[in-house]
Protein backbone atom coordinates (compact mmCIF):
# COMPACT_ATOMS: atom_id res chain seq x y z
CA UNK A 1 0.00 0.00 0.00
CA UNK A 2 2.35 2.43 0.84
CA UNK A 3 6.46 2.41 0.03
CA UNK A 4 8.91 4.93 1.23
CA UNK A 5 12.64 4.53 0.09
CA UNK A 6 15.51 6.67 1.09
CA UNK A 7 13.73 9.65 1.93
CA UNK A 8 15.44 12.45 2.10
CA UNK A 9 13.69 15.60 3.42
CA UNK A 10 14.72 19.05 4.56
CA UNK A 11 13.86 22.80 4.72
CA UNK A 12 15.23 25.75 4.35
CA UNK A 13 17.57 26.22 7.12
CA UNK A 14 17.54 22.79 8.27
CA UNK A 15 18.87 20.70 5.21
CA UNK A 16 18.40 16.95 6.44
CA UNK A 17 15.40 16.35 8.80
CA UNK A 18 14.81 12.77 7.70
CA UNK A 19 17.96 10.81 5.98
CA UNK A 20 16.90 8.62 4.33
CA UNK A 21 13.83 6.94 5.57
CA UNK A 22 12.45 3.19 4.41
CA UNK A 23 9.47 1.83 5.56
CA UNK A 24 6.50 -0.80 3.91
CA UNK A 25 2.92 -0.95 5.14
CA UNK A 26 0.82 -3.72 3.55
CA UNK A 27 -2.91 -3.50 3.54
CA UNK A 28 -4.36 -4.31 7.27
CA UNK A 29 -1.37 -3.26 9.17
CA UNK A 30 -0.64 -0.72 11.92
CA UNK A 31 2.87 0.19 11.97
CA UNK A 32 3.69 2.77 15.50
CA UNK A 33 6.02 4.97 14.89
CA UNK A 34 7.91 6.37 18.04
CA UNK A 35 10.75 8.62 18.52
CA UNK A 36 12.44 11.60 20.55
CA UNK A 37 10.97 14.96 20.34
CA UNK A 38 12.59 16.60 16.53
CA UNK A 39 13.45 13.51 15.22
CA UNK A 40 11.53 13.66 12.45
CA UNK A 41 7.85 12.30 12.92
CA UNK A 42 5.57 14.91 12.28
CA UNK A 43 8.06 16.19 8.96
CA UNK A 44 7.40 12.52 7.95
CA UNK A 45 4.03 12.79 8.44
CA UNK A 46 3.93 16.13 6.77
CA UNK A 47 5.25 15.17 3.57
CA UNK A 48 3.21 12.05 2.97
CA UNK A 49 0.00 14.24 3.26
CA UNK A 50 1.70 16.73 0.50
CA UNK A 51 2.55 19.82 2.70
CA UNK A 52 5.29 21.95 0.48
CA UNK A 53 7.50 23.54 2.48
CA UNK A 54 9.53 20.92 2.55
CA UNK A 55 12.57 20.08 0.15
CA UNK A 56 12.66 16.30 -0.85
CA UNK A 57 16.25 15.94 -1.88
CA UNK A 58 16.17 12.08 -2.86
CA UNK A 59 14.40 9.01 -2.28
CA UNK A 60 10.67 8.11 -3.71
CA UNK A 61 7.13 7.15 -2.12
CA UNK A 62 4.92 5.04 -3.86
CA UNK A 63 1.34 4.46 -2.73
CA UNK A 64 -1.49 2.08 -4.43
CA UNK A 65 1.30 1.96 -7.45
CA UNK A 66 0.92 6.05 -8.01
CA UNK A 67 3.84 8.19 -7.13
CA UNK A 68 2.72 10.18 -4.17
CA UNK A 69 4.77 13.09 -4.09
CA UNK A 70 3.98 14.13 -7.35
CA UNK A 71 0.40 14.30 -6.36
CA UNK A 72 -1.42 17.29 -4.78
CA UNK A 73 -2.53 17.61 -0.84
CA UNK A 74 -6.03 16.66 -2.24
CA UNK A 75 -5.30 14.15 -5.10
CA UNK A 76 -3.83 12.05 -1.63
CA UNK A 77 -6.93 12.61 0.12
CA UNK A 78 -9.31 11.64 -2.90
CA UNK A 79 -6.66 8.71 -3.57
CA UNK A 80 -7.39 7.75 0.34
CA UNK A 81 -4.54 9.48 2.16
CA UNK A 82 -5.31 11.04 5.68
CA UNK A 83 -3.16 12.61 8.21
CA UNK A 84 -4.87 13.19 11.90
CA UNK A 85 -2.61 16.57 12.69
CA UNK A 86 -0.46 16.99 15.45
CA UNK A 87 -1.67 20.70 16.35
CA UNK A 88 -4.79 21.09 14.15
CA UNK A 89 -5.26 24.64 12.93
CA UNK A 90 -7.85 26.82 13.52
CA UNK A 91 -10.66 28.05 10.93
CA UNK A 92 -12.57 30.71 12.71
CA UNK A 93 -15.68 31.13 10.12
CA UNK A 94 -15.80 27.83 8.70
CA UNK A 95 -18.89 25.79 9.97
CA UNK A 96 -17.66 22.55 10.99
CA UNK A 97 -20.65 20.68 9.71
CA UNK A 98 -20.37 21.83 6.38
CA UNK A 99 -16.72 21.43 6.43
CA UNK A 100 -17.16 18.05 6.78
CA UNK A 101 -19.53 17.38 4.10
CA UNK A 102 -18.06 19.75 1.97
CA UNK A 103 -14.05 17.19 2.70
CA UNK A 104 -16.42 14.08 2.03
CA UNK A 105 -18.28 15.36 -0.91
CA UNK A 106 -15.47 16.60 -2.84
CA UNK A 107 -13.77 13.11 -2.30
CA UNK A 108 -17.26 11.29 -3.34
CA UNK A 109 -17.22 13.51 -6.48
CA UNK A 110 -14.09 13.24 -7.60
CA UNK A 111 -13.83 9.29 -7.33
CA UNK A 112 -17.01 9.50 -9.49
CA UNK A 113 -19.59 8.65 -5.99
CA UNK A 114 -22.82 10.24 -5.24
CA UNK A 115 -22.83 13.36 -3.19
CA UNK A 116 -24.54 13.15 0.27
CA UNK A 117 -27.45 15.46 0.95
CA UNK A 118 -27.48 17.48 3.82
CA UNK A 119 -30.02 15.20 5.53
CA UNK A 120 -28.24 11.91 5.15
CA UNK A 121 -24.62 13.40 5.83
CA UNK A 122 -26.21 14.65 9.01
CA UNK A 123 -27.21 11.11 9.91
CA UNK A 124 -24.42 9.33 8.98
CA UNK A 125 -22.16 12.41 11.06
CA UNK A 126 -24.17 11.94 13.95
CA UNK A 127 -23.72 8.40 13.98
CA UNK A 128 -20.11 8.89 14.22
CA UNK A 129 -19.99 11.35 16.97
CA UNK A 130 -22.02 8.75 18.90
CA UNK A 131 -18.98 6.42 18.46
CA UNK A 132 -16.60 9.17 19.38
CA UNK A 133 -18.87 10.27 22.44
CA UNK A 134 -18.42 13.97 20.96
CA UNK A 135 -21.72 16.18 21.31
CA UNK A 136 -23.19 16.81 18.55
CA UNK A 137 -22.80 20.70 19.28
CA UNK A 138 -19.02 20.46 18.02
CA UNK A 139 -21.04 20.24 14.72
CA UNK A 140 -22.11 23.89 14.49
CA UNK A 141 -18.70 25.74 15.45
CA UNK A 142 -16.09 26.67 13.70
CA UNK A 143 -13.93 24.05 12.57
CA UNK A 144 -11.63 23.86 16.00
CA UNK A 145 -12.13 27.56 16.66
CA UNK A 146 -11.88 27.86 20.30
CA UNK A 147 -11.50 23.76 20.95
CA UNK A 148 -9.54 22.43 23.94
CA UNK A 149 -6.96 20.27 22.83
CA UNK A 150 -8.23 16.86 24.16
CA UNK A 151 -11.25 18.42 21.70
CA UNK A 152 -9.65 19.08 18.70
CA UNK A 153 -7.69 15.69 18.90
CA UNK A 154 -11.45 14.12 18.48
CA UNK A 155 -12.27 16.26 16.00
CA UNK A 156 -9.48 14.87 13.68
CA UNK A 157 -10.64 11.77 14.70
CA UNK A 158 -14.19 12.17 13.33
CA UNK A 159 -12.53 13.85 10.02
CA UNK A 160 -10.65 10.71 10.25
CA UNK A 161 -14.11 8.69 10.58
CA UNK A 162 -16.08 10.30 8.44
CA UNK A 163 -13.73 10.36 5.32
CA UNK A 164 -12.86 6.45 5.96
CA UNK A 165 -9.56 6.20 4.53
CA UNK A 166 -7.19 3.48 3.10
CA UNK A 167 -4.30 5.12 5.44
CA UNK A 168 -4.67 6.83 7.93
CA UNK A 169 -1.63 8.24 9.93
CA UNK A 170 -2.37 9.73 13.47
CA UNK A 171 0.12 11.80 14.32
CA UNK A 172 0.40 11.72 18.66
CA UNK A 173 -3.48 12.05 18.16
CA UNK A 174 -3.22 10.43 21.59
CA UNK A 175 -1.51 14.11 23.36
CA UNK A 176 -3.39 15.79 25.45
CA UNK A 177 -6.31 13.01 25.74
CA UNK A 178 -8.09 12.33 28.82
CA UNK A 179 -8.57 8.42 29.42
CA UNK A 180 -11.81 8.43 28.08
CA UNK A 181 -11.41 10.54 25.19
CA UNK A 182 -7.81 7.85 24.56
CA UNK A 183 -11.06 5.03 24.47
CA UNK A 184 -13.32 6.77 22.22
CA UNK A 185 -10.61 7.81 20.32
CA UNK A 186 -9.42 4.22 20.26
CA UNK A 187 -12.54 2.78 19.36
CA UNK A 188 -13.26 5.03 16.66
CA UNK A 189 -9.72 4.05 15.38
CA UNK A 190 -10.62 0.23 15.72
CA UNK A 191 -14.18 0.47 13.94
CA UNK A 192 -12.26 1.08 11.27
CA UNK A 193 -9.73 -1.69 10.91
CA UNK A 194 -9.90 -3.74 8.35
CA UNK A 195 -8.00 -5.97 5.99
CA UNK A 196 -7.96 -3.23 3.38
CA UNK A 197 -6.95 -0.35 5.84
CA UNK A 198 -3.64 0.29 7.41
CA UNK A 199 -2.32 2.89 9.90
CA UNK A 200 0.71 4.76 11.00
CA UNK A 201 0.49 5.87 14.77
CA UNK A 202 2.77 8.09 15.70
CA UNK A 203 2.84 7.99 19.86
CA UNK A 204 4.95 9.03 22.26
CA UNK A 205 3.58 6.44 24.81
CA UNK A 206 3.18 2.75 25.28
CA UNK A 207 -0.46 3.03 26.60
CA UNK A 208 -2.18 4.06 23.34
CA UNK A 209 -0.55 0.74 22.27
CA UNK A 210 -2.35 -0.95 24.57
CA UNK A 211 -5.91 0.25 22.70
CA UNK A 212 -4.49 0.49 19.24
CA UNK A 213 -2.28 -2.90 18.82
CA UNK A 214 0.22 -2.34 16.43
CA UNK A 215 1.89 -5.05 14.17
CA UNK A 216 5.10 -2.82 13.96
CA UNK A 217 6.80 -0.39 16.15
CA UNK A 218 9.67 1.66 15.00
CA UNK A 219 12.03 4.05 16.53
CA UNK A 220 12.84 7.27 14.52
CA UNK A 221 15.75 9.29 15.89
CA UNK A 222 17.61 11.84 13.90
CA UNK A 223 15.73 11.47 10.88
CA UNK A 224 16.35 8.05 10.31
CA UNK A 225 14.21 4.22 11.30
CA UNK A 226 16.96 3.17 13.70
CA UNK A 227 15.10 0.38 15.39
CA UNK A 228 12.09 -1.54 14.43
CA UNK A 229 10.15 -4.67 15.92
CA UNK A 230 6.82 -6.25 17.13
CA UNK A 231 4.48 -4.91 19.62
CA UNK A 232 7.01 -5.33 22.57
CA UNK A 233 9.80 -3.08 21.54
CA UNK A 234 7.38 -0.41 22.62
CA UNK A 235 7.28 -2.02 26.07
CA UNK A 236 10.89 -2.63 25.96
CA UNK A 237 11.40 1.38 25.00
CA UNK A 238 8.60 2.95 27.88
CA UNK A 239 11.30 0.96 30.66
CA UNK A 240 14.66 1.91 28.36
CA UNK A 241 14.08 5.13 26.56
CA UNK A 242 15.82 5.74 23.81
CA UNK A 243 19.31 6.33 24.97
CA UNK A 244 20.53 2.85 24.31
CA UNK A 245 19.22 2.45 21.20
CA UNK A 246 20.81 5.94 19.90
CA UNK A 247 24.35 5.43 21.62
CA UNK A 248 24.23 1.66 20.08
CA UNK A 249 23.46 3.43 17.00
CA UNK A 250 27.14 5.47 17.09
CA UNK B 1 -27.87 40.83 -13.20
CA UNK B 2 -30.60 38.49 -11.72
CA UNK B 3 -29.05 38.18 -8.24
CA UNK B 4 -30.68 41.95 -7.76
CA UNK B 5 -34.23 40.15 -8.06
CA UNK B 6 -33.85 38.90 -5.05
CA UNK B 7 -33.93 42.48 -3.42
CA UNK B 8 -36.33 44.28 -5.78
CA UNK B 9 -39.26 42.05 -4.91
CA UNK B 10 -39.25 43.40 -1.49
CA UNK B 11 -37.75 46.51 -1.65
CA UNK B 12 -38.71 50.05 -2.11
CA UNK B 13 -37.44 51.14 -5.51
CA UNK B 14 -35.30 53.87 -6.50
CA UNK B 15 -34.65 54.53 -10.19
CA UNK B 16 -32.08 57.13 -11.32
CA UNK B 17 -32.79 58.67 -8.13
CA UNK B 18 -36.45 58.63 -8.52
CA UNK B 19 -38.58 57.15 -5.82
CA UNK B 20 -41.40 54.68 -6.99
CA UNK B 21 -43.80 54.70 -3.92
CA UNK B 22 -44.03 50.47 -4.00
CA UNK B 23 -47.60 49.39 -3.75
CA UNK B 24 -46.29 46.65 -1.41
CA UNK B 25 -46.80 47.39 2.25
CA UNK B 26 -43.95 49.66 4.33
CA UNK B 27 -43.26 47.99 7.92
CA UNK B 28 -46.45 49.82 9.57
CA UNK B 29 -45.98 53.48 11.18
CA UNK B 30 -42.99 54.35 8.97
CA UNK B 31 -43.14 57.54 7.14
CA UNK B 32 -41.07 57.36 3.35
CA UNK B 33 -41.16 59.98 1.06
CA UNK B 34 -39.75 61.86 -1.96
CA UNK B 35 -37.40 64.57 -0.95
CA UNK B 36 -40.51 67.26 -2.39
CA UNK B 37 -43.35 65.63 -0.67
CA UNK B 38 -40.96 66.40 2.43
CA UNK B 39 -40.51 69.90 2.13
CA UNK B 40 -44.22 70.11 2.53
CA UNK B 41 -45.37 67.50 5.21
CA UNK B 42 -42.04 68.09 7.21
CA UNK B 43 -41.11 71.63 6.38
CA UNK B 44 -39.49 72.24 9.67
CA UNK B 45 -37.33 68.80 10.47
CA UNK B 46 -36.23 68.81 7.03
CA UNK B 47 -35.02 72.49 6.60
CA UNK B 48 -33.27 72.40 9.97
CA UNK B 49 -31.50 68.62 9.15
CA UNK B 50 -30.96 69.94 5.13
CA UNK B 51 -29.08 73.06 6.81
CA UNK B 52 -26.39 71.03 8.70
CA UNK B 53 -24.58 69.90 5.47
CA UNK B 54 -24.88 72.40 2.76
CA UNK B 55 -24.73 71.26 -1.17
CA UNK B 56 -24.81 73.21 -4.27
CA UNK B 57 -25.28 70.62 -6.49
CA UNK B 58 -28.75 69.91 -7.45
CA UNK B 59 -30.89 68.31 -5.15
CA UNK B 60 -34.25 67.41 -6.02
CA UNK B 61 -34.31 63.69 -5.75
CA UNK B 62 -33.82 62.40 -2.24
CA UNK B 63 -35.65 60.24 0.01
CA UNK B 64 -37.42 60.84 3.58
CA UNK B 65 -37.53 57.99 6.39
CA UNK B 66 -39.18 59.34 9.37
CA UNK B 67 -39.05 57.16 12.27
CA UNK B 68 -41.84 58.34 14.87
CA UNK B 69 -40.91 58.22 18.30
CA UNK B 70 -41.45 54.83 20.29
CA UNK B 71 -41.81 52.69 16.61
CA UNK B 72 -40.52 49.41 17.18
CA UNK B 73 -40.22 46.78 13.88
CA UNK B 74 -38.64 43.71 13.30
CA UNK B 75 -39.35 43.86 9.80
CA UNK B 76 -36.32 45.64 7.89
CA UNK B 77 -37.11 48.19 5.46
CA UNK B 78 -35.00 47.33 2.06
CA UNK B 79 -34.69 50.19 -0.61
CA UNK B 80 -32.77 49.28 -3.26
CA UNK B 81 -31.44 52.35 -5.44
CA UNK B 82 -30.91 50.91 -9.10
CA UNK B 83 -29.19 53.05 -12.14
CA UNK B 84 -30.92 52.11 -15.52
CA UNK B 85 -29.20 54.04 -18.21
CA UNK B 86 -28.70 57.23 -15.78
CA UNK B 87 -27.94 60.56 -17.31
CA UNK B 88 -24.06 61.46 -18.33
CA UNK B 89 -23.94 63.93 -15.54
CA UNK B 90 -25.25 60.89 -12.70
CA UNK B 91 -27.51 60.63 -10.41
CA UNK B 92 -27.63 62.76 -7.50
CA UNK B 93 -29.69 61.30 -3.91
CA UNK B 94 -29.87 63.38 -0.85
CA UNK B 95 -31.16 61.39 1.95
CA UNK B 96 -32.63 62.66 5.30
CA UNK B 97 -33.51 59.79 8.44
CA UNK B 98 -34.78 60.49 11.26
CA UNK B 99 -34.59 57.95 14.13
CA UNK B 100 -37.43 59.01 17.40
CA UNK B 101 -37.16 58.63 20.57
CA UNK B 102 -36.70 54.79 21.78
CA UNK B 103 -37.56 54.09 17.94
CA UNK B 104 -35.78 50.71 16.41
CA UNK B 105 -35.35 49.72 12.96
CA UNK B 106 -33.53 48.12 10.33
CA UNK B 107 -32.58 49.75 7.13
CA UNK B 108 -30.99 48.24 4.17
CA UNK B 109 -29.96 50.52 1.42
CA UNK B 110 -28.65 48.37 -1.79
CA UNK B 111 -26.88 49.96 -4.82
CA UNK B 112 -26.91 48.49 -8.42
CA UNK B 113 -26.94 49.71 -11.69
CA UNK B 114 -27.30 48.20 -15.64
CA UNK B 115 -26.47 49.50 -19.08
CA UNK B 116 -23.59 50.41 -21.17
CA UNK B 117 -22.72 53.89 -20.19
CA UNK B 118 -20.29 54.84 -17.57
CA UNK B 119 -22.56 56.51 -14.91
CA UNK B 120 -22.11 57.99 -11.19
CA UNK B 121 -24.05 57.50 -8.09
CA UNK B 122 -23.87 60.48 -5.53
CA UNK B 123 -25.64 60.66 -2.62
CA UNK B 124 -25.54 62.34 0.46
CA UNK B 125 -27.56 60.41 3.68
CA UNK B 126 -28.29 62.57 6.49
CA UNK B 127 -29.27 60.73 9.86
CA UNK B 128 -30.52 61.65 13.26
CA UNK B 129 -30.48 59.40 15.90
CA UNK B 130 -32.99 60.74 18.73
CA UNK B 131 -32.36 59.51 22.53
CA UNK B 132 -32.97 55.92 23.14
CA UNK B 133 -33.05 54.89 19.65
CA UNK B 134 -31.58 52.11 17.61
CA UNK B 135 -30.85 52.07 13.96
CA UNK B 136 -29.31 49.31 12.52
CA UNK B 137 -28.04 50.17 9.27
CA UNK B 138 -26.28 47.87 6.05
CA UNK B 139 -25.31 49.51 3.09
CA UNK B 140 -24.44 46.93 0.27
CA UNK B 141 -22.70 49.25 -2.64
CA UNK B 142 -22.85 46.44 -5.63
CA UNK B 143 -22.43 49.01 -8.65
CA UNK B 144 -22.17 48.03 -12.27
CA UNK B 145 -18.25 47.80 -13.34
CA UNK B 146 -17.99 51.10 -15.26
CA UNK B 147 -19.82 52.96 -12.14
CA UNK B 148 -18.12 55.22 -9.92
CA UNK B 149 -20.01 55.88 -6.33
CA UNK B 150 -19.85 58.41 -3.77
CA UNK B 151 -21.25 58.81 -0.88
CA UNK B 152 -21.26 61.30 2.09
CA UNK B 153 -22.66 59.81 5.08
CA UNK B 154 -23.32 62.08 8.28
CA UNK B 155 -24.58 61.08 11.31
CA UNK B 156 -25.60 62.82 14.36
CA UNK B 157 -26.59 60.66 17.60
CA UNK B 158 -27.84 61.84 20.76
CA UNK B 159 -27.84 60.63 24.20
CA UNK B 160 -28.40 56.72 24.69
CA UNK B 161 -28.82 55.84 20.59
CA UNK B 162 -27.31 53.26 19.04
CA UNK B 163 -25.79 52.89 15.52
CA UNK B 164 -24.84 49.93 14.18
CA UNK B 165 -23.57 50.20 10.50
CA UNK B 166 -22.42 47.32 8.34
CA UNK B 167 -21.29 48.66 4.97
CA UNK B 168 -20.60 46.31 2.02
CA UNK B 169 -18.59 47.27 -0.90
CA UNK B 170 -18.23 45.00 -3.99
CA UNK B 171 -19.26 47.05 -6.99
CA UNK B 172 -17.93 49.93 -9.27
CA UNK B 173 -14.87 50.73 -11.04
CA UNK B 174 -14.16 53.66 -7.85
CA UNK B 175 -16.07 54.10 -4.87
CA UNK B 176 -15.86 56.69 -1.82
CA UNK B 177 -17.25 56.56 0.73
CA UNK B 178 -17.10 59.34 3.78
CA UNK B 179 -18.55 58.98 6.98
CA UNK B 180 -18.51 61.72 9.87
CA UNK B 181 -20.81 60.23 13.03
CA UNK B 182 -21.30 62.70 15.61
CA UNK B 183 -21.78 61.04 18.97
CA UNK B 184 -23.44 64.53 20.64
CA UNK B 185 -25.26 62.96 23.91
CA UNK B 186 -24.08 60.80 26.58
CA UNK B 187 -23.62 57.21 26.54
CA UNK B 188 -23.88 57.41 22.63
CA UNK B 189 -22.57 54.32 21.32
CA UNK B 190 -21.56 53.46 17.54
CA UNK B 191 -20.80 50.27 15.98
CA UNK B 192 -19.25 51.27 12.01
CA UNK B 193 -17.75 48.15 10.10
CA UNK B 194 -16.94 47.72 6.42
CA UNK B 195 -15.90 45.41 4.04
CA UNK B 196 -14.52 45.92 0.68
CA UNK B 197 -14.05 43.29 -1.65
CA UNK B 198 -12.67 44.25 -4.69
CA UNK B 199 -10.61 43.05 -8.19
CA UNK B 200 -10.05 44.12 -11.59
CA UNK B 201 -9.15 47.22 -11.19
CA UNK B 202 -11.57 48.43 -8.70
CA UNK B 203 -10.82 51.07 -5.82
CA UNK B 204 -12.67 51.50 -2.75
CA UNK B 205 -11.94 53.93 -0.05
CA UNK B 206 -13.49 53.90 2.97
CA UNK B 207 -12.96 57.39 5.53
CA UNK B 208 -14.72 57.37 8.27
CA UNK B 209 -14.86 60.11 11.40
CA UNK B 210 -15.93 59.29 14.51
CA UNK B 211 -16.19 62.66 16.82
CA UNK B 212 -16.69 61.61 20.34
CA UNK B 213 -17.92 64.76 21.83
CA UNK B 214 -20.10 63.77 25.10
CA UNK B 215 -18.97 61.80 28.08
CA UNK B 216 -19.21 58.19 28.29
CA UNK B 217 -20.10 57.35 24.90
CA UNK B 218 -18.61 54.37 23.05
CA UNK B 219 -17.45 53.48 19.47
CA UNK B 220 -15.94 50.91 17.41
CA UNK B 221 -14.78 50.50 13.60
CA UNK B 222 -14.11 47.47 12.45
CA UNK B 223 -12.84 47.69 8.57
CA UNK B 224 -11.68 44.58 6.55
CA UNK B 225 -10.59 44.22 2.66
CA UNK B 226 -10.50 41.70 0.26
CA UNK B 227 -8.14 42.82 -2.55
CA UNK B 228 -7.01 40.99 -5.82
CA UNK B 229 -5.86 41.69 -8.81
CA UNK B 230 -4.94 45.10 -9.58
CA UNK B 231 -7.49 46.39 -6.88
CA UNK B 232 -6.93 48.83 -4.15
CA UNK B 233 -8.65 49.70 -0.97
CA UNK B 234 -8.20 51.91 1.56
CA UNK B 235 -9.51 52.72 5.02
CA UNK B 236 -8.78 56.06 6.51
CA UNK B 237 -10.07 55.44 10.67
CA UNK B 238 -10.37 58.67 12.56
CA UNK B 239 -11.65 59.49 16.00
CA UNK B 240 -11.55 62.73 17.58
CA UNK B 241 -12.46 63.20 21.29
CA UNK B 242 -13.27 66.33 22.44
CA UNK B 243 -12.29 68.27 25.53
CA UNK B 244 -16.10 67.22 26.51
CA UNK B 245 -15.91 63.80 26.04
CA UNK B 246 -14.63 62.21 29.49
CA UNK B 247 -15.19 58.44 29.81
CA UNK B 248 -14.62 58.05 26.11
CA UNK B 249 -14.06 53.93 24.72
CA UNK B 250 -13.21 54.15 21.12
CA UNK B 251 -11.55 51.05 19.32
CA UNK B 252 -10.39 50.64 15.39
CA UNK B 253 -9.10 47.41 13.54
CA UNK B 254 -8.57 47.10 10.50
CA UNK B 255 -7.86 43.07 9.05
CA UNK B 256 -7.18 43.02 5.00
CA UNK B 257 -6.62 40.15 2.79
CA UNK B 258 -4.31 40.29 -0.26
CA UNK B 259 -4.43 37.96 -2.81
CA UNK B 260 -2.38 39.42 -5.70
CA UNK B 261 1.30 41.05 -5.47
CA UNK B 262 -0.39 43.59 -8.03
CA UNK B 263 -3.40 44.81 -5.46
CA UNK B 264 -2.97 47.60 -2.59
CA UNK B 265 -4.34 47.78 0.53
CA UNK B 266 -3.74 51.10 2.92
CA UNK B 267 -4.98 51.45 6.11
CA UNK B 268 -4.44 54.47 8.17
CA UNK B 269 -5.68 54.82 12.13
CA UNK B 270 -6.06 58.24 13.53
CA UNK B 271 -6.26 59.67 16.81
CA UNK B 272 -6.62 63.15 18.21
CA UNK B 273 -7.58 63.32 22.00
CA UNK B 274 -8.26 66.47 24.05
CA UNK B 275 -8.64 64.81 27.32
CA UNK B 276 -7.14 62.55 29.32
CA UNK B 277 -10.22 59.99 30.52
CA UNK B 278 -9.85 58.10 27.86
CA UNK B 279 -9.86 54.34 26.57
CA UNK B 280 -8.88 54.13 22.87
CA UNK B 281 -7.41 50.99 20.76
CA UNK B 282 -6.39 50.25 17.31
CA UNK B 283 -4.89 47.21 15.20
CA UNK B 284 -4.04 46.80 12.09
CA UNK B 285 -3.22 43.68 9.60
CA UNK B 286 -2.77 42.89 6.08
CA UNK B 287 -1.90 39.21 4.93
CA UNK B 288 -2.62 36.70 2.74
CA UNK B 289 -4.30 33.36 2.60
CA UNK B 290 -2.86 31.82 5.70
CA UNK B 291 -1.11 28.73 3.99
CA UNK B 292 -1.51 26.27 7.13
CA UNK B 293 -5.62 26.54 6.53
CA UNK B 294 -5.23 25.84 3.16
CA UNK B 295 -2.87 23.02 3.89
CA UNK B 296 -5.37 21.14 6.04
CA UNK B 297 -8.32 22.07 3.71
CA UNK B 298 -6.93 20.74 1.03
CA UNK B 299 -5.62 17.31 2.96
CA UNK B 300 -9.06 16.79 3.11
CA UNK B 301 -9.53 16.59 -0.03
CA UNK B 302 -11.18 19.88 -0.73
CA UNK B 303 -9.64 21.43 -4.29
CA UNK B 304 -7.50 24.58 -4.07
CA UNK B 305 -9.93 26.93 -5.52
CA UNK B 306 -12.71 25.47 -3.58
CA UNK B 307 -10.43 25.91 -0.35
CA UNK B 308 -9.72 29.36 -0.75
CA UNK B 309 -12.97 30.44 -1.55
CA UNK B 310 -13.72 28.58 2.19
CA UNK B 311 -11.82 30.61 3.60
CA UNK B 312 -12.62 34.00 1.92
CA UNK B 313 -16.03 33.66 3.19
CA UNK B 314 -14.62 32.82 6.88
CA UNK B 315 -12.96 35.95 6.61
CA UNK B 316 -16.16 37.93 5.09
CA UNK B 317 -18.32 35.55 8.14
CA UNK B 318 -18.58 37.62 11.17
CA UNK B 319 -19.43 41.09 9.18
CA UNK B 320 -21.91 39.11 7.61
CA UNK B 321 -23.17 37.12 10.53
CA UNK B 322 -23.82 40.56 12.53
CA UNK B 323 -26.51 41.61 10.21
CA UNK B 324 -30.23 39.89 10.31
CA UNK B 325 -31.26 36.63 8.22
CA UNK B 326 -33.72 38.24 6.02
CA UNK B 327 -30.85 40.93 4.92
CA UNK B 328 -28.12 37.94 5.25
CA UNK B 329 -30.45 36.04 2.85
CA UNK B 330 -30.62 38.88 -0.05
CA UNK B 331 -27.04 39.94 0.15
CA UNK B 332 -25.61 36.61 0.83
CA UNK B 333 -25.50 34.87 -3.02
CA UNK B 334 -24.24 38.48 -4.18
CA UNK B 335 -21.06 38.30 -2.01
CA UNK B 336 -20.87 34.23 -2.87
CA UNK B 337 -20.92 35.51 -6.42
CA UNK B 338 -18.41 37.86 -6.15
CA UNK B 339 -16.05 36.22 -3.89
CA UNK B 340 -15.71 32.82 -6.39
CA UNK B 341 -14.36 35.22 -9.47
CA UNK B 342 -11.71 35.77 -6.34
CA UNK B 343 -10.57 32.02 -5.56
CA UNK B 344 -10.53 31.26 -9.29
CA UNK B 345 -6.10 31.27 -8.62
CA UNK B 346 -6.20 33.57 -12.06
CA UNK B 347 -4.20 36.34 -10.05
CA UNK B 348 -0.33 36.00 -8.47
N1 LIG C 1 9.82 24.65 8.92
C1 LIG C 1 10.87 24.30 9.66
N2 LIG C 1 11.93 25.13 9.80
C2 LIG C 1 13.00 24.78 10.56
N3 LIG C 1 13.09 23.61 11.21
C3 LIG C 1 12.08 22.75 11.10
C4 LIG C 1 10.91 23.03 10.33
N4 LIG C 1 10.08 21.98 10.40
C5 LIG C 1 10.69 21.09 11.20
N5 LIG C 1 11.89 21.54 11.62
C6 LIG C 1 12.83 20.86 12.51
O1 LIG C 1 12.94 19.53 12.11
C7 LIG C 1 13.04 18.68 13.23
C8 LIG C 1 11.98 17.60 13.19
O2 LIG C 1 10.72 18.18 13.53
P1 LIG C 1 9.40 17.31 13.67
O3 LIG C 1 8.28 18.23 13.93
O4 LIG C 1 9.28 16.43 12.49
O5 LIG C 1 9.72 16.44 14.96
P2 LIG C 1 8.83 15.37 15.72
O6 LIG C 1 9.58 14.10 15.67
O7 LIG C 1 7.47 15.36 15.21
O8 LIG C 1 8.87 15.92 17.20
P3 LIG C 1 7.76 15.91 18.39
O9 LIG C 1 7.84 14.58 19.03
O10 LIG C 1 8.24 16.97 19.32
O11 LIG C 1 6.44 16.20 17.78
C9 LIG C 1 12.99 19.56 14.45
O12 LIG C 1 14.31 19.82 14.88
C10 LIG C 1 12.33 20.81 13.93
O13 LIG C 1 12.74 21.95 14.65
MG1 LIG D 1 5.66 15.88 15.97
Amino acid sequence: MLKIENLHVGVKGKSEILQGINLEVNPGEIHAIMGPNGSGKSTLSSVLAGRDDYTISAGTVKFDNSDLLSLSPEERAIKGLFLAFQYPVELPGVNNLYFLKSALNSIRRARGEAEFDALDFMQFVKNKLKELEMDEAFLQRAVNHGFSGGEKKRNEVLQMMVLEPKLAILDETDSGLDIDALQAVAKGVNSLRDPSRSFIVVTHYQRLLDYIVPDFVHVLANGRIIKSGGKELALELEEKGYGWLVDEKV
Amino acid sequence: MKLHSLISTKALSVVNGELFMPSADLPEGLLVCDLQSAFVTHPDKVKKMMAKFEDTRNLENGLFIFIPDDLVIDRPLLIHYHANNPPREGIIIRNLIYCGKRSQVTILEYFSGEGDVAYSHNRVTQLELDEHSQLNHIHHQNEEDSAAHVAEILVEQSAHSSYHSTSFSTGAKSQQQTWTISLLGEDARCLCRGMSIVNKAQQSNYHVTIHHEARACFSDQQFKAIADEKARAKYTGKVVVQSTGLQTTAHQQSSNLLLSSNAEIVTCPELEIYTDEVKCSHGASVGELDSEQLFYLQSRGIPTDQAKEILLHAFVHDHLDSVSPDIQSVITPIIANKLSQMSGGKSQ
